[in-house]
């Protein structure tokens, strides 16, 4: 045996190998470049929350800059198959992950692809009668739109509907599914990316960028409950006051929440400006500094569908999208419980396709007819 | 990297690379898997160059790292089937120390990823006992009984090893 050990040793001499090929040291700059890219890709991912889909777009490049200023530029043409990019932006209270969620905040990001220009659109939550594209399973099951009894079926119970339906097993998330497949029929548009985030990870993003400065118009609650049969009725935990401030995450988290003391619509609003306000004022080196831990904190608590391999092209055009105009729009049916959902159909594309009036971003400019959308009022 | 660096990595490249990849045959026991080891190894350096102590040594604990992750993930499979066949039986006519080294290492490629490593820390490297359990991350137990599994496992499978002579090789960088 100990023979054998020592005839290993002469295993220990290279010289008789071939030489290693003379690209090797390319390959491995070329290869840590790649790695470094999908750290920057990472850093999307884990940051793209609803409201910095496009800050943090901005923080993979300065990271990558950062890090490597002889790093070839990523490519200036963006890859997308269409002129329009849809991402449906989804706010839950649980993790994304997890049943039952409610996702009280539903978003649809249209935006140009070329020159990052961005319509926002709102839906309400509490839509009825929600209509499923033909051939799905929530057509099938739901032929006249999704309506029961006393109410109890809005458009933020479809994913937990689906959670427990059959038709929606096959998928790998079954409620975000039947959600984005709703989205697409009410609105018309196509989704070509999700992003969900629960509450936690709204609080950390927000933290991890150093708060956000936001106008309060009405003094708002914080914790308490609209339900008159609730212990916590209206009982305030706390209050965010009148004025222009900063604030932190937990306080940014209830200033999008918050609703008894206001309105749904007026929530929608607030939902719209705070992610105006990240993308205006987040510091892309903040969010390379809290990245390390932002990732982690943010793990679990957000899901998309962006897949890394595209992300350089969505970095891209995150960059577009901050000096670019975004338009702010609520749906918002004169009666949430039958809505005109043709006419509501005809609004979003005309929105879409960069209606004078929707681009007013200041004022209440209703829709004429009554029903269909809102350009949302100052934030 | 900037430039300074790229060249001063470049150089690191071109002097060691021979070394690197003599182990990570004997590691891998396949030539492109060899160089991928390698290539991977030598990417992660390049973050942390200027900032590690000796560049080598830590390419090298990379790629041992690399390769344990490999064989963590195979370890269902009993052995690996990179290995080609031993080709013959070896007679006193062979005198030339380069068919000792093919042997040797076609029966080294028909080992385990595990006991090729420990093997490799061992005895080409020169790690003692601890310092093979360290770098391996395993236990010291460990070692002692893979290094000896593995030993009487080439011994099986090329029975021929039993009686290998160390001829005096015509060089000065094999010492005992």
């Amino acid at each position: 045996m100990t023979q054998l050990e020592s005839a290993l040793h002469i295993l220990a001499v290279d010289r008789f190998d071939e030489p290693a090929p003379a690209d090797l040291a390319d390959r491995a700059l070329s290869r840590a470049r790649q790695r470094s890219q999908r750290r920057g890709a990472l850093a999307v991912i884990g940051a793209a929350t609803v409201a910095a889909l496009v800050a943090v777009g901005v923080t993979a490049t300065a990271a990558d800059q950062q890090r490597n200023r002889t790093s070839t530029p990523a490519a200036s043409t963006p890859v997308f198959a269409q002129p329009r990019m849809n991402v449906l932006l989804i706010g839950t209270d649980a993790a994304p992950d997890r049943i039952g969620v409610r996702p009280d905040t539903i978003m649809l990001a249209s935006i140009n692809a070329k020159t990052g220009d961005s319509t926002l659109i709102s839906f309400p939550r509490n839509l009825q009668g929600v209509p499923f594209p033909a051939g799905t399973p929530g057509a099938k099951a739901w032929p006249k739109g999704y309506t029961c009894a006393q109410d109890a079926c809005l458009l933020n119970s479809i994913w937990f509907w689906a959670e427990n339906n059959p038709g929606y097993r096959k998928y790998r998330n079954p409620g975000l599914t039947a959600t984005t497949q709703a989205i697409e029929q009410i609105s018309g548009l196509s989704v070509d990316e999700t992003v969900v985030v629960n509450l936690r990870g709204l609080v950390d993003l927000v933290d991890a960028v150093g708060g956000v400065q936001v106008t309060v118009r009405e003094r708002l609650p914080i914790g308490g409950n609209a339900n008159p049969e609730s212990p916590d009725y209206q009982r305030a935990d706390g209050w965010i006051e009148k004025g222009t401030q900063r604030l932190n995450g937990s306080q940014a988290l209830w200033y999008a929440r918050s609703r008894w003391s206001t309105d749904d619509d007026d929530r929608m609003r607030r939902q719209q400006c705070l992610i105006t306000a990240l993308t205006d004022q987040v510091d892309a080196r903040k969010l390379v500094a809290a990245y390390p831990k932002l990732a982690k904190a943010l793990r679990g608590n957000l899901l998309t569908s962006i897949a890394v391999q595209d992300l350089g092209d969505w970095v891209d055009l995150a960059g577009r999208i901050k000096d670019a105009q975004i338009q702010r729009i609520g749906l918002v049916p004169t009666n949430p419980s039958h809505p005109d959902w043709v006419r509501l159909r005809a609004q979003v594309t005309e929105a879409v396709a960069g209606n004078p009036r929707a681009s007013a971003a200041s004022g209440t400019a209703t829709d004429p007819g009554g029903q269909g959308w809102v350009s949302e009022g100052p934030c | 990297m900037n430039p300074h660096d790229e060249g001063a990595f470049r150089v690191f490249v071109d002097t060691r690379s021979r070394a690197l990849l003599h182990t990570a045959r004997l590691l891998t026991g396949d030539g492109h898997a060899a160089e991928d080891l390698v290539q991977e190894s030598l990417a992660r350096l390049i973050p942390r160059w200027g900032r590690v102590a000796s560049p080598e040594a830590y390419v090298r604990v990379t790629m041992h790292r690399l390769q344990i992750s490999r064989w963590r993930r195979r370890a269902v499979l009993t052995e690996d089937t990179t290995g080609e066949l031993v080709e013959g039986t070896r007679t006193d006519d062979h005198s030339d120390a380069v068919q000792d080294r093919v042997v040797l290492t076609r029966a080294l490629a028909r080992l385990t990823a595990r006991q090729r490593s420990v093997l490799v820390c061992r005895h080409i490297e020169d790690l003692d006992e601890r310092e093979t359990a360290e770098r391996l991350g395993i236990r010291v137990g460990s070692v002692r009984s893979i290094n000896r599994r593995a030993l009487q496992r080439l011994l099986a499978l090329n029975p021929e090893l039993a009686d290998f002579r160390r001829r005096p090789l015509d060089t000065k960088e094999v010492s005992l």
